[in-house]
């Protein structure tokens, strides 16, 4: 086996421009796809950033069954000892921080305009520490228990800035009207359309006085990332059997892990394109290679050269050249990405995303790897049919191809 | 002596535009072990064609040709490999040279899957290549090398694997005189020195003149009116 890899490695200097052209060709493979790898683990590492630090946190805790089902009367579900939930959330291995909402509709009013609006009493000490994906166009956080933030979206349609009076007009859990006047504190964008266009957030006490109520309707986790959600929601089976969680994918399936799947099946596509290049691109030199070498392989055959070895001998040569074509377009890759992309690659707003994002290459060592070893397959695949062709002639017809 | 090859009804033929061409015809005869034999004729008249036949490197589509006694007809391609590995050193007029190999390294191509370890297969080697005159050469790639040095080293390559028979393809159909002479030297050299068989096709008349026996053919036949010639080289 020795002596075979090392004819293999002699045989890539018998033609140093043509190994040269071939590494090249596998290199620049290698590195497409390991920019685009990156680039698309990049957007995805992205949306999952903003969707976790916009919005939903890693998941969210709700009564069992309370989730996906229409409710008549939700409040009769929601969780009425709190604190106490939020010391069994707290106990779970991984749960740095919870957050505790309220979501409920109501209309808001200023002057002569009444929207109806999603809102969401909120812990705001807690929040913005770690959903840092909020972006205030105006104003601040939510300081005081009277003030209110709304979506970039619904304030425009109210027509309402930073320091406007805005009143909120609901009923209680009891069916009873109730209103509150707020002082509008901020105007936000998380980046997501829907919730830019209808949400607003006040004080989760102040929702729980609106709705006369004291209860909790979800708590949202922030979770060490070390920890996997499954271990989260074994523990959560264990010790709180009666609550269920659901990760923040599941939550956001619409733009979060459709978006995530769209890109996965983009990234096999382009990948598939980029390996056929290479084949391609590579099959003509080493078909070219192989047939000057037809004597060659007739005198050594007629000597006693077996098939089986020279189809070692050349397989191992094309693996080679993939290999080493990959190491170096993953240290061109690499470079790109210290060098020309290291400010990252501004691009527009997604599908329902209204921010703009500067993406960087996310570079991971089993992207490196792979970016080896595909087009290292792929040179070896596009070498079977030459190597094929030539060892199939017979001796005395590789010696007349001379 | 004992015999090497014995040829029986061989025929060669091949199809070409639906027509059957033939190459070889009638071929009965012997070859007997240490010779140093030459096949002549004009071109076309399938020298080439019977060198390949009794290299075992293609089969008569009609007869039988025996190897060292043994019938090569029904022999697998496997072992075939195997008789050629061992038995048989195929030398040709295009060198067919590794290039990216030095020449101790085309020399001792063959050796390690002969079984041969790396030591004995350098000396080996070396010992072959002194006796062709190049053992200053050894580590020189072979563009490096003369078109005569190049033969050479084709032939050493053959050589060092210690087989009973050398085919050679117009050894020295590409060479100068004096390279020419060199080598048919060294072909004889061997012939005393280890009893190897040498078999030609050939059109010099130098090689001719030192050949044991030589044998013109004609149209694919054996021109009966000259064959055998012995000569006494």
């Amino acid at each position: 086996m020795n002596q075979i890899l090392w004819l293999a490695w002699r045989n890539l200097f018998r033609n140093p421009r043509r190994t040269l052209a071939s590494l090249l060709t596998v290199a620049l493979g290698a590195c497409g796809l390991l920019i685009y790898q990156g680039f698309n683990t990049g957007i995805m590492n992205q949306y999952r950033e903003n969707t976790i630090h916009g919005y939903y946190g890693y998941g969210w805790v709700f009564p069992r069954g309370y989730y996906g089902k229409v409710q008549e009367k939700p409040w009769t579900s929601w969780m009425s000892s709190s604190s106490e939930v939020e010391s069994q959330l707290k106990s779970i291995e991984g749960v740095r921080e919870v957050f505790p909402r309220l979501r409920f509709y109501s209309f808001l009013i200023k002057g002569g305009i009444t929207l109806g609006g999603k809102g969401e009493g909120i812990n705001p000490l807690r929040e913005s520490k770690f959903f840092n994906q909020m972006n205030f166009i105006e104003g601040h956080e939510i300081r005081d228990p009277n003030d209110i933030i709304i979506g970039r979206g619904l304030a425009e349609s109210l027509g309402v800035k930073v320091g406007d009076l805005v009143t909120l007009m609901t009923q209680t859990i009891r069916g009873q009207l109730n209103g509150i006047d707020l002082n509008v504190a901020g105007v936000f964008h998380m980046g997501i359309k829907e919730i830019d266009d209808q949400f607003f957030r006040i004080p989760i006490q102040t929702a729980q006085q609106l709705l006369d109520t004291t209860s909790t309707e979800l708590f949202s986790i922030d979770l060490d990332p070390k920890v996997s959600w499954a271990s989260f929601q074994n523990h959560l089976d264990k010790i709180a059997p009666t609550l269920e969680g659901f990760s923040f994918n599941v939550l956001d399936k619409v733009y979060y892990q459709n978006s995530v799947d769209f890109l996965e099946a983009q990234f096999s596509f382009i990948r598939a394109i980029i390996l056929l290049i290479i084949a391609l691109g590579i099959f003509n030199t080493i078909a070219v290679g192989l047939l000057e070498r037809a004597g060659e392989v007739g005198a050594l055959r007629a000597n006693g050269e077996s098939r089986a070895r020279l189809w070692k001998i050349m397989g191992i040569e094309s693996i080679l050249i993939g290999l080493l074509g990959g190491f170096l377009g993953v240290t061109i890759a690499l470079a790109i990405n210290k060098t020309l992309l290291a400010k990252g690659i501004p691009m527009p707003p997604g599908p329902g995303i209204t921010r703009h994002y500067l993406i960087l290459l996310e570079i991971e060592s089993h992207h490196m790897v792979q970016s080896v070893i595909l087009p290292m397959v792929a040179t070896f695949l596009a070498s079977l049919w030459p190597v094929r062709q030539l060892l199939k002639k017979s001796i005395p017809d590789l010696l007349r191809s001379t | 002596m004992s015999i090497l090859y014995r040829l029986s009804d061989v025929h060669y033929s091949y199809r070409w535009n639906q027509q059957l061409i033939s190459v070889l015809k009638n071929l009965n005869f012997e070859i007997q072990k240490g010779c140093f034999l030459c096949f002549v004729g004009p071109s076309g008249t399938g020298k080439t064609t019977l060198l390949n036949l009794l290299g075992l490197i293609d089969r008569p589509t009609r007869g039988e040709i025996f190897f060292e006694g043994q019938s090569t007809n029904s022999l697998s391609e496997n072992v075939l490999e195997n008789l050629r590995l061992k038995k048989i050193g195929f030398v040709f007029q295009s060198f067919h040279l590794i290039p990216t190999l030095t020449v101790l390294e085309n020399t001792s191509y063959f050796l390690p899957h002969l079984g041969v370890d790396s030591a004995l297969s350098k000396k080996q080697s070396l010992e072959v290549l002194d006796l062709l005159g190049l053992s200053d050469q050894a580590y020189k790639k072979p563009l490096e090398l003369s078109g005569g040095q190049r033969q050479r080293v084709a032939i050493a390559r053959a050589m060092a694997k210690q087989p009973d028979v050398i085919l050679a393809d117009e050894p020295t159909a590409n060479l100068d005189q004096e390279t020419a002479g060199k080598i048919i030297e060294a072909f004889k050299g061997l012939q005393r020195s280890r009893g190897t068989s040498f078999i030609f096709s050939t059109h010099d008349a130098r090689l001719m003149s030192m050949a044991g026996t030589v044998h013109t053919l004609t149209s694919g036949e054996l021109d009966p009116s000259k064959n055998p010639q012995e000569t006494t080289p």
